[in-house]
């Protein structure tokens, strides 16, 4: 490290104070738009990751409209689920209605037409009884082979529906790749921005000329989402608490957490057990 | 038949078709019964005799070995003669039960061909109008608990 510190600032030596001023000021605006454009792109891929919950029905309801990022892949995306459930909702109403598959009706219709009309060596002459049950079954079986003619469109737009609602899905799903991989890229160049803002506002600091704009917070990950409105899990949440992501989150709150962070050498002095009672320093 | 012909066929058609398939049987019916009460008749003829022949050795005070072998041989011809008479007229029995249903499926039949449907289509029209199917009503029956009357 020592042998790096001399080169650090090697390119700003000799420029004026007052243009390193305004490099520090651009790269804290490309931060600021960096991190706003990382916060979109979550909230983007937390529409796309619902709307693909939603579409195998891992989630309960569609996600919250916003016409400003929901794009026309998603909204068709809902659309066609809906109407997906509606088919599916009309099949099983069919389905329920008359409890025998196509092919057992047909199978039966043509079983008990031959042991009606048909004298078999194979099978007994049936009963008079037998012979009403099967008669009145037969015309039961027949009205239900007809409905299923007349309802042949149940099962073919059921089909198409969700044909069209898998081709939409794989396509939403690519785009949830996709910005994956942005916001992947895009927390890269955060990083590297912040990195030379750093530098710049060290170099600042070092010729003890200061600044008025303090370094906007890191954005790290769970920030964005929070930000973009996910959920965290109890993990994450607890490790938050613990590093103080929260307080981070609050702009309000940035000055104060500077003033309070106690130097390096003073944390170390102190060296107090986690969880003591406050307590025992008073009887020291 | 394919299910497409089966769907044109009319209860008037069905039921035409079974007096044809009932009708065509009863006209083999009195032959059958002919040869069925024939049969029987042997039988129980065969079956009195030896009956009469085991009861008449019987009857002789014998103690020899000859007349007891006699009539371990009677016995056996009468079971035999015996069990046949009983599987003739059991099959006589049935043919005159297959009669009478013939006689009753056949006066049935000619009444609902000339009267109403009655029941026999109460389970297609329900369905036709917009119905459940007995299938999927005897499905859904809720069970009937115990002590519940």
């Amino acid at each position: 490290m020592t042998r790096r510190a001399p080169s650090l600032f090697e390119d700003l030596v000799g420029l004026e104070t007052s243009k390193v001023e305004a490099m520090y000021s651009d790269a804290l605006e490309e931060v600021k738009t960096v991190d706003a454009k990382l916060v979109d792109l979550q909230i983007k891929k937390k529409i796309h990751s619902e709307t693909i919950r939603f579409a195998v029905n891992k989630g309960p309801s569609p996600p919250s409209e916003d016409p400003e990022r929901t794009d026309e892949l998603i909204t068709l995306a809902i659309q066609q689920k809906n109407q997906f459930d509606l088919r599916l909702a009309e099949r099983d109403r069919l389905v329920q209605r008359l409890s025998v598959p196509r092919h057992r009706v047909a199978n039966t219709l043509s079983e008990f037409f031959d042991k009606l009309t048909t004298s078999s060596k194979h099978h007994e002459s049936p009963s008079l009884a037998n012979e009403m049950e099967m008669f009145s079954r037969f015309f039961e079986l027949q009205t239900m082979l007809q409905i299923y003619h007349e309802q042949k469109s149940v099962i073919s737009d059921l089909d198409q529906a969700r044909r069209n609602l898998l081709e939409t899905i794989k396509a939403v799903n690519k785009n949830d790749r996709r910005y994956a991989q942005i916001i992947s890229k895009t927390r890269e160049t955060s990083k590297e921005l912040r990195k030379e803002a750093g530098r710049l506002r060290a170099f600042l600091k070092q010729n003890k000329i200061g600044t008025e704009h303090p370094m906007p917070p890191s954005m790290p990950e769970l920030s964005e989402r929070l930000l973009a409105g996910d959920a965290l899990s109890m993990e994450e949440f607890a490790s938050m608490l613990e590093h103080g992501g929260l307080t981070e989150l609050n702009e309000t709150g940035q000055g104060e957490k500077q003033v309070q962070t106690p130097s390096k050498g003073k944390k170390k002095t102190k060296a107090k057990p986690k969880g003591s009672r406050k307590t025992s320093s008073n009887k020291g | 038949m394919q299910s497409e012909g089966l769907l044109s066929i009319t209860p008037e058609a069905m039921v035409k078709a079974i007096l044809e398939r009932r009708q065509a049987t009863a006209s083999k019916l009195p032959d059958a019964l002919h040869q069925r009460t024939e049969e029987n008749n042997r039988a129980y003829a065969l079956a009195k005799e030896a009956r009469e022949a085991l009861m008449a050795l019987e009857a002789v005070d014998d103690q020899t070995k000859a007349h007891e072998e006699a009539l371990n041989k009677a016995q056996a011809v009468y079971d035999e003669h015996e069990s046949f008479r009983r599987r003739t007229s059991s099959r006589l029995q049935t043919l005159k039960n297959s009669i009478k249903d013939s006689e009753e499926a056949i006066e049935f039949w000619t009444s609902i061909a000339d009267g109403g449907w009655g029941h026999l289509l109460e389970d297609a029209n329900r369905l036709a109008s917009g119905g459940d199917s007995s299938y999927s009503k005897s499905r859904h029956q809720p069970p009937i608990e115990e002590g519940e009357q």
